[in-house]
């Protein structure tokens, strides 16, 4: 009984920390399959939390809310992509930039503006809900987190498409792909975008979903711990959702091991993810399904 | 090879006598991009004009911004002005911002310019702090001695943090901008253990953030802050001075030493570096590693002359925006200097900017503009020397 | 170039399957292919001949809209048609099978033929259809296997069915023997008899493999400088005849360089070879290199068993068509390529092939193919560029002597006559002839005793050619054993004492010059023993 007690803490505290990073992470994912090293996937969550919030209080409408944030994290996506490739911008400086630059203006609007979210209310699914332990936890939450395994079935179905096929095409040998005929900058500004609204989406989750409230630069680094997730799930949709969750867990763990009376490193919970990303890069190297061009800019010989 | 190939590789000679320099490249934009962005070339008078252009547009966004949002753009400029160099107590605060940004840039120009793509200064800032911190906290002595004796703590610890990326790279073949990016966040964690609950660097002694903090060290003594001579009329930062002996001499070593030979042949060309005996794992391993103690450096020079006491967030993203200065300013030092000043001056203007109920964060809006900002300059040449060039084609045509 | 179509019909009988008419296309003012007619029957195999230049590359790039011609007509089946990239190509019934496969190696083979098949992405479908494709042409493909896993052989197959699924007009396949064995052409070519025998696909093969031409190809078109030089059966003449219409009967085989390019160099004319240096017996060679075996990434063969060995003294061509060898023979003799088996010997010594530097160290000087990318460094000044290879000796205690830079560069500058503003201009800012005179000037400042060329005079005007000859015979007569690593015939003949050529990564065959004729180079070039 108290081993389930336990589990279902964990799980209430971690589920709601792991949704946000379940869908920048598997933007990011189709980002990187593409061969985009996004790092400015913070930057989209920032913005996205913040217009999310925006939007959410001024029309009092969470849906509102998480509409704006995923535009949000769109732009960010956009501007992005057209620096980076399109006009071959380097892709890492303008990621950064673009952090520094969401930090900057998020936390110049706040201090003119004031938020007013309306509380969003959980959904139980009936029947699920009322399984005992993990029934409240997965089941009882704001209805955004059920469109999670839909996105995950949409990208497991996309990757089956010709447009995943030329999107992993992109990411693994630009120079063969281009040969064939994909246009390989325009598909990684799509898979950049789709990143954007992803991301955008997990952003408008924090603010508007999660604490109804913007604080300044409440992303706190979640993505860079995306990024350590697509790493560590080793660059496949199952390993990165996984990921997540796990990274979910890691985070909430602090919350709620003291509550059960046990008390982590909080700093070893929160080096966890980069920690296991490290390794595994380290120790499995070549056996991760790293996209070959990751991170490397492609001009078409045309 | 024989038969087909892209038509990239059947232009790939020039044409002789003709300079290629006014040549469309084969590479197509991008390729001319690249070369664009490698290039030294062109007149002094226009990259200065450029440069001063670019930084400008940069600004504006930020002026933009305040406008937009019902700020007067010359009461903020005003302002910067006033806060970064307006008075002699302004440029020393600009100096003392400006100096651990320098620092950083100056060890991300040595990487970058052998080919070394390490992002991860933040971490080693971090770590540069936790090794000075490990050296002034424990040691009692005259600063003359303590001091010195941080700086080469931050520096090796900085250094050996680059260099686990290095290793990782030259034996198991890690990407270097993955990894470093990775390790900021390691090094930021490893710091907040080392200065918390049982952590040999804690103190519950009354510090920056008041008694009883969780995660603090103890302040720096007195006798081992950096001191701040007064010279010229001015209180010069020793940071500062520091930091800009750094940036000559590394200048210097990159531009005359049989080992800045062999480290910019490296990042030039590895296929060159590789015929003439350079090894890429120990010159660029060497990169790496200086590239992380300068970064260590400039963890000290926030220890010993600003912070004076690690907490988390110590590196308080000098270590992000050093790079980003070395970036835009395409690994060259004497234009990360300049734009070091700028970016302190920009940080000690914002002090500023709140008497006029400005928020302070314009100042990042900028700052990242201008990076990006900066980036633009070779586009824009290329954009414009296509241009010239389709309208000659026409003339003739 | 679009025409309304008159015919309406695609398939008329008596039309070509392909007719390109007077395509015409100029790179920096020089004609890459020159008022090109070209017509390929339905069912037929036609062999595309030619040297490196001689145009085929530009004419195909053509055909799948990788570059846009200044003139011609291109008509499939008698109907005109525009070719914008390769994917209108393909929607126009052309289908290429590159020399450098363009599959994704990651994906699976049902996935690369998927992207380029129109229709619904099914697995099931889509292995249907590549089963039922490589069945009908007895190609072995299994179409879940990872590409990355599959043999070069097997990958080209798939390449091969990716173009067939669409039921190509038109199949262009770019050496296709070039990575296979003897069993595996010859399966290749009675699958290509198979393909064209319905009459209803026609193939374009390139290879200047004149044997394979002779046996597999109904008719061919042999180039030469972007211009159709002849149209013949290739199965009603022999290989001695295509030999030399590929080749050219204006070989040179005059020694003296300057009035053979009739250049009005600037140079005195150097003393010219006595053609004995091959007859200096007693001294080991210079440069030894015994059966050295390479495998590039992915285990392509870059060197199969080469063996050559050159004098002090001594100019060696090495003739070939690009592609056989002959880069990864100068990368090897730069440091750059590791040997899976054999030995590199400098003047009697073994060398660590792929130590850095240590090329260097023996004594082996290379001027490299692409000087742009892996000769010089563009950004860095031609005074440093001249510096590199003495570095060592230019410094006292590790700061290299500005002044000493400086004094070598002018002296070679001079030397050399490399016409510079300044010595801090940076590289890039020189004329390709005056860069390569940088290379140069630097390789032989070191008193090498083994000098390596790879394509030396490629892309240089004829005053700086010449210019190149002189040095190169000039060296020769210091002592230093000269490798000239050429695709142009007519610079091997006027430099060499003696000429080797590479086919497939190997040496075919050697010949002094005096022996050396169109037609035994062309044999050789072209697999066949001489």
């Amino acid at each position: 009984m108290s081993v389930a007690v336990d589990i279902q803490t964990v799980l209430a505290v971690s589920v709601p920390l792991a949704v946000p990073l379940l869908f920048a992470g598997l933007g990011e994912y189709v980002a990187q399959r593409a061969g985009a090293f996004n790092l400015s996937v913070e930057g989209m969550m920032l913005s996205a939390a913040f217009f999310g919030a925006y939007g959410a209080s001024a029309s009092g409408s969470p849906l509102v809310g998480l509409l704006f944030g995923i535009v949000a994290g769109a732009v960010v996506a956009v501007i992005h992509g057209n620096l980076s490739h399109r006009l071959q911008l380097n892709t890492y400086v303008v990621g950064l930039s673009l952090n520094v630059l969401v930090l900057g203006v998020t936390n110049y609007l706040l201090t003119t503006t004031a938020f007013d979210i309306p509380r969003v209310t959980s959904l139980g699914i009936p029947g699920l809900a009322d399984i005992p332990v993990v029934g409240k936890p997965l089941f009882d939450q704001p209805w955004v987190v059920y469109v999670i395994p839909l996105l995950i079935i949409a990208i497991w179905a996309a990757w089956r498409t010709r447009w995943g096929l030329e999107i992993r095409g992109a990411g693994d040998d630009p120079v063969a792909s281009d040969l064939t005929g994909i246009k390989v900058n325009a598909r990684r500004r799509q898979a950049l975008l789709f990143c954007g609204l992803c991301a955008g989406a997990g952003g408008a989750f924090l603010s508007v979903f999660q604490s109804s409230s913007f604080t300044s630069g409440m992303t706190a680094g979640r993505g860079y711990i995306v990024i350590a997730a697509v790493i560590f799930g080793g660059w496949t949709l199952r390993g990165v959702v996984a990921a997540c969750v796990l990274f979910g867990v890691a985070e909430g763990l602090p919350l709620a091991l003291p509550a059960i009376g046990i008390t982590p490193s909080p700093q070893l919970l929160v080096a966890a993810p980069y920690l296991l990303a490290v390794i595994s890069l380290a120790l499995l190297g070549r056996r991760l399904h790293q996209p070959l061009a990751l991170g490397q800019p492609f001009a078409p010989s045309r | 090879m024989s038969g087909l190939e892209l038509p990239e590789k059947t232009k790939e000679s020039s044409p002789a006598g003709q300079s290629s320099d006014t040549g469309i490249r084969p590479g197509g934009l991008g390729g001319e991009l690249a070369a664009a962005l490698r290039s030294n070339s062109g007149p002094a008078a226009r990259q200065v004009g450029m440069f001063a252009l670019f930084l400008a547009v940069g600004l504006a966004v930020g002026l933009i911004l305040a406008w937009s949002t019902g700020h007067s753009p010359t009461v903020v400029l005003g302002n910067l002005f006033e806060g970064s160099f307006g008075n002699a107590m302004s440029i020393s605060y600009t100096l003392s911002f400006a100096a651990p940004l320098l620092l950083v840039a100056v060890g991300t120009v040595i990487c970058m310019q052998a080919g070394q793509f390490n992002i991860g200064q933040e971490g080693q800032v971090t770590l540069g702090a936790v090794g000075a911190g490990f050296v002034v906290f424990n040691i009692d002595g005259p600063g003359i001695v303590v001091i010195p004796l941080a700086f080469v703590a931050a520096a090796v610890a900085g250094g050996l943090w680059a260099a686990l990326v290095a290793l990782l790279k030259f034996t198991r073949g890690v990407n270097i901008v993955v990894s470093s990016l990775l390790f900021v966040f390691l090094a930021e964690q490893l710091m907040v253990w080392l200065i918390s609950g049982s952590g040999p660097l804690h103190d519950d002694g009354e510090g920056v953030l008041g008694a009883g903090t969780a995660s603090q060290s103890p302040t720096v003594p007195a006798g081992s802050r950096l001191p701040t001579p007064h010279l010229f009329g001015l209180d010069i930062p020793s940071g500062f001075v520091i930091a800009v002996v750094a940036a000559i001499v590394v200048a210097w070593v990159l531009r005359s030493t049989l080992l800045g030979y062999r480290l910019r042949i490296l990042g030039h060309s590895p296929v060159v570096a590789h015929t003439i005996g350079v090894s890429e794992s120990r010159i660029g391993s060497l990169a790496v590693a200086a590239s992380g103690a300068f970064a260590g450096a400039a963890g000290a020079v926030i220890l010993l002359g600003q912070s004076f006491q690690l907490h988390p967030g110590t590196a308080s993203s000098i270590g992000w925006n050093g790079l980003l200065i070395a970036l835009a300013a395409r690994t060259k030092t004497g234009v990360s200097a300049v734009l070091a000043v700028v970016f302190g001056a920009m940080i000690a203007g914002g002090g500023l900017l709140g008497s006029d109920n400005v928020p302070v964060d314009i100042v990042n809006v900028m700052t990242a503009s201008i990076v990006v900002a900066l980036l633009c300059p070779p586009v824009v040449l290329v954009a414009l020397r296509r241009r010239r060039q389709r309208r000659a084609a026409q003339v003739t045509a | 170039m679009t025409m309304a179509n008159p015919n309406g019909s695609s398939m008329v009988t008596g039309h070509p399957m392909l007719r390109m008419a007077g395509v015409t296309k100029y790179f920096n003012g020089r004609a890459a292919c020159d008022d090109v007619d070209l017509s390929v029957a339905p069912g037929e195999i036609h062999g595309l001949l030619g040297q490196n230049g001689a145009g085929k590359s530009t004419l195909m790039n053509i055909l799948l809209g990788l570059v846009r011609p200044d003139r011609g007509v291109i008509e499939v089946t008698g109907r005109p048609v525009t070719v914008r990239d390769p994917n209108d190509a393909r929607a126009q019934g052309i289908g290429m099978v590159h020399q450098h496969y363009s599959l994704i190696p990651t994906l699976s083979v049902w996935e690369n033929i998927a992207i380029t098949t129109k229709g619904r992405v099914q697995p099931d479908r889509i292995t249907a259809l590549v089963n039922e494709t490589s069945a009908r042409y007895g190609l072995e493909v299994s179409a879940s296997k990872r590409v990355g896993d599959l043999t070069v052989g097997e990958q080209q197959r798939v390449e091969i069915v990716k173009c067939l699924i669409d039921h190509p007009k038109l199949l262009i396949l770019d050496e296709p023997t070039a990575v296979l064995t003897e069993r595996e052409s010859q399966a290749l070519f009675s699958m290509l008899a198979q393909v064209v025998d319905s009459a209803d696909c026609s193939v374009i093969l390139i290879s200047h493999n004149l044997a394979e031409i002779r046996s597999v190809a109904h008719q061919a078109t042999i180039m030469r400088n972007g211009r159709v030089v002849s149209r013949l059966a290739p199965s009603e003449t022999s290989v001695a005849v295509l030999a030399r219409h590929m080749i050219g009967h204006d070989l040179r085989n005059e020694p003296d360089v300057a009035t053979a390019i009739g250049a009005d160099a600037q140079v005195t004319p150097a003393p010219v070879a006595t053609g004995t240096a091959t007859g200096k017996p007693g001294r080991p060679p210079a440069l030894e290199i015994e059966e050295a075996t390479a495998f590039l990434a992915g285990g392509r063969r870059a060197l199969d068993a080469l063996g050559l060995h050159v004098r002090g003294g001594e100019v060696l061509g090495v003739a070939g068509v690009e592609g056989n060898g002959q880069k990864w023979l100068a990368s090897l003799l730069s440091g750059a390529l590791s040997l899976h088996t054999g030995r590199v010997r400098v003047r009697g010594t073994n060398i660590r092939v792929n130590k850095p530097g240590a090329m260097r160290s023996a004594g082996v000087a290379v001027v490299p193919e692409d000087r742009r990318e892996s000769g010089c460094v563009l950004d860095m000044s031609v005074a440093d560029n001249i510096a590199f290879a003495a570095l060592g000796s230019l410094a006292r205690r590790g700061v290299v002597s500005r002044r000493r830079v400086l004094a070598l560069a002018e002296r070679l500058v001079d030397e050399f006559q490399i016409a510079v503003a300044s010595l801090d201009q940076p590289m890039r800012s020189l004329s390709g002839g005056n860069q390569q005179k940088v290379v140069l000037a630097r390789e032989l400042s070191t008193d090498p005793s083994v000098l390596v060329l790879a394509q030396p005079t490629r892309g240089l005007d004829v005053g700086a050619i010449a210019y190149m000859h002189e040095r190169i015979r000039a060296a020769a007569n210091a002592g230093v054993a000269v490798v000239l690593i050429s695709t142009d015939l007519n610079e091997i003949m006027q430099v060499s004492d003696r000429i080797a050529v590479m086919y497939r990564g190997k040496v075919r065959g050697e010949t002094p010059r005096a022996e050396a004729d169109s037609e035994k180079l062309g044999l050789l070039m072209g697999g066949v023993h001489a």
